[in-house]
């Protein structure tokens, strides 16, 4: 993509081109010119399809903001093992190709088509014919995943909803070995709150959970999930809490369905010590359900963070967001935290600058501390310490470091992750592409990559949107 | 060297008291040792010094209650027989820089550096000054002598063993009794499992072995001094660090 620098200026009327790429036609699917428009403060990507015209749809809400982004430092990260020869332009030889820009950091693994729900707004395919991925299967797609990737910080299984897969912890149990570390299993709760003995069986063996969580109100869970399941959600939590297992509340704003609901999440985050992490994820209108789901509105990641500032009362502000280090600036924002169990949250930009922080955060989705960050952090921790700042900070801090080195025998490496868990939280800002969106630039960073075979990782949304619906037995089979 | 010298150790459970223990259990001494949180490694290392036919006593003792370590000074001579060394090797540290170390932070770290090494001192001196013989081996640290990347108030505590180390030499030589300090360097196994690589690199390049030490080598200087061989050596402070 070519880009140019530009100051934005404030008219509303001023257009700028931001750059030009590919894309993909939502109606016909062709692959097609996009670019990249600035309309005042506003940022489109326009498409223009022979056939069927042309299209914009909102990416950035704010040009400052996009501007800003757009300069952060990448981490460029070449995928280890990519399909033999590129074949055709993206997104056409995924696999990945050797164009891809970014190793594989989430390898996203489906086990099963089967779900309990028909949610409109899913970008996934339920099959009549449920199909149970055999563990023989998911052990040699795992096999390839650390051939292809020399080993990953974290896994996700997801589906259709795993908990239904009748061998789930035979899999979970394949999926504890060397080159794996955290486990994230995907869920939408119903089977955590209705069988107890299942969240047992996760916390003993160390699982991640992501749970599914768009509303707690009655009404919009049956526009979202086609149900009221809210019920299910507050006994999934309640499980959750009981076992302490990890969780990530997945979140998935819908324009105009609950974008007022910002501020429980938040709370939930802040006070509940088993809830780690709140990915926002925006709706993307594709798929199964979401294809057909309307009003079509995307909302892009700065909107997000705007929202969140506003629903924090500027807490967490949109300056401690910053782009994932390995991603797309218009895909992932994060903003990393410092927690306690008083129940706050402190941006960790308040104490180190976002490149100190990106520098803990190349290698994916978990932070690294290095001697570097170390360093930072103490020169860091001095200058609040003596300007008589953020005590609350300190404080944690401190409770952190008593945590990492206990008195007695040192604990071990994982022991001392884990402990640490406990005092950084994460909000990411996750947003799919969906056809409107889709533009190649962004995929070709993508690093959260499904295992779509024994020989293929493919970025996620090329899966979603390209991948998917061929696929015998995780798209529409057609 | 040691035979049928009854010893005691304190903070005897981690990997360099464990390591003197068993120096000493293997150079013939009865050995009391505490220990403070590791009470599974304590009871297992009882076992393997009795397999020697060796008597060893285990107990937990908090070494800030005077107390109760009069009553285990009055135990081990009752179990073990009149003690002829005392090994002060209990320490604490946390891992703080100087910003987050608070008063209360401070008070404990002195406390049980330097308060259990005066008050088991005190409770087994007065023992050896009325036997007229003795033995005392202080646990430093090569952070009470050089600059280095620790906590201060570990530092501190550290620093003040020498000066204890020699006052009470002073004071309790006319009885026969030796004081020493041994100063050991980075040890695997002991708080020296903190560093990070980065610290354990510096250290290598500035120890002329280019490596840290092992417990059982900062064992074998405790038990040379615990003997009759040290005879003549009194008062001093004796780095083990591989040469810094």
């Amino acid at each position: 993509m070519e880009s140019c620098a530009l100051r934005p200026s404030g008219d509303a009327n001023q257009v700028n081109y931001l750059g030009q790429s590919r894309g993909l036609c939502r109606e016909c699917g062709d692959r097609v010119e996009v670019r990249y428009v600035a309309r005042g403060q506003r940022v489109y990507l326009e498409r223009l399809c022979p056939k069927h015209g042309k299209h914009d749809a909102l990416v950035a809400g704010d040009l400052s903001w996009y501007l800003e982004a757009m300069s952060h430092d990448v981490a460029p990260c070449p995928p280890r093992k990519v399909r033999a020869e590129k074949q055709a332009p993206c997104p056409d030889a995924c696999g990945p190709c050797l164009f891809h820009g970014q190793r594989c950091h989430l390898p996203v693994l489906p086990i099963t088509n089967a779900c309990n729900l028909r949610c409109p707004i899913c970008f996934g395919y339920n099959r009549s014919a449920p199909y149970f991925m055999p563990p023989e299967e998911f052990a040699k797609r795992l096999d390839f995943l650390l051939e292809a990737t020399g080993g990953v910080d974290l896994i996700n299984i997801t589906g259709g909803e795993p908990t239904l897969h009748p061998q789930l912890l035979d899999i979970l149990r394949l999926a504890k070995r060397p080159g794996i570390g955290r486990i994230t299993l995907n869920t939408n709760g119903l089977g955590l709150g209705r069988r107890p003995e299942l969240a047992a069986a996760l916390a003993e063996l160390g699982i991640y959970v992501v749970l599914s969580l768009d509303t707690l109100h009655r009404e919009r869970s049956t526009v979202l999930h086609g149900a009221d399941i809210v019920d299910d959600k507050q006994r999934a939590l309640a499980t959750l809490q009981k076992h302490a297992i990890p969780t990530t509340i997945l979140h998935v704003l819908v324009a105009g369905v609950n974008e007022d609901e910002m501020p429980s999440w938040l709370d939930l985050l802040a006070a509940e010590s088993f809830v780690r992490s709140l990915t926002i994820q925006t709706m993307t209108y594709t798929g199964q359900g979401g294809s057909s789901f309307g009003p079509r509105r995307p909302i892009p990641v700065d909107e997000v963070e705007r929202m969140i500032e506003g629903a924090s009362a500027a807490r967490i502000k949109v300056s401690d967001f910053m782009p994932l280090p390995t991603a797309h600036p218009l895909c992932y924002g994060v903003s990393y935290l410092f927690s306690d169990e008083a129940g706050s949250l402190h941006p960790m930009t308040r104490l180190l600058s976002k490149t100190e922080i990106a520098g803990m955060a190349r290698d994916g989705y978990l932070l690294h501390p290095s001697d570097e960050s170390n360093a930072a952090m103490k020169v860091a921790l001095d200058r609040l310490w003596s300007e008589g700042a953020e005590p609350d900070i300190l404080r944690i801090l401190k409770n952190m470091l008593t945590a990492l080195y206990p008195p007695g025998p040192p604990i071990d490496v994982y022991q001392r992750q884990r402990a640490a868990e406990r005092f950084v939280k994460t909000i990411f800002v996750h947003a799919h592409m969906d056809e409107d969106t889709y533009e190649v630039g962004r995929a070709m960073r993508c690093p959260d990559q499904v295992v779509m075979d024994r020989e293929h990782l493919v970025g996620a949304c090329n899966f979603n949107l390209i991948y998917r619906m061929p696929d015998p037995l995780f798209g529409a089979g057609r | 060297m040691l035979a049928d010298r009854t010893i005691v150790v304190t903070g005897g459970s981690g990997a360099i008291g464990a390591a003197i223990v068993r120096g000493l259990a293997a150079q013939g001494a009865h050995v009391a040792l505490t220990y403070k949180r590791g009470k599974e490694r304590a009871e297992t290392l009882q076992s393997e010094i009795t397999a020697l036919g060796r008597r060893c006593l285990v107990a937990a003792v908090d070494a800030c209650d005077g107390k109760a370590i009069e009553g285990f000074a009055a135990r081990v001579e009752s179990e073990l027989g009149p003690v002829d060394v005392l090994v002060n090797n209990l320490g604490s540290t946390q891992v703080l820089p100087f910003a987050l170390i608070e008063e209360s932070d401070w008070d404990e770290m002195l406390s049980v550096n330097l308060k259990g090494l005066f008050l088991f001192s005190r409770a087994f001196v007065r023992g050896m000054i009325r036997r007229k013989r003795g033995v005392i081996v202080n646990l430093g640290s090569l952070a009470g002598h050089r600059m280095l990347e620790v906590p201060v108030h570990y530092a501190t505590a550290k620093a003040a063993v020498t000066g204890f180390t020699l006052s009470l030499a002073k004071e309790v030589s006319r009885y026969g009794i030796r004081v020493n300090e041994v100063v050991p360097g980075l040890i695997k196994g002991g708080v020296g499992l903190n560093v990070t690589d980065r610290q354990l690199a510096a250290y290598n390049e500035h120890c002329s072995l280019g490596r840290p030490g092992r417990p059982e080598e900062v064992a074998d200087l405790v038990v040379f001094l615990a003997s009759e061989r040290a005879s003549y050596i009194n008062a001093q402070s004796i780095s083990i660090d591989g040469g810094i």
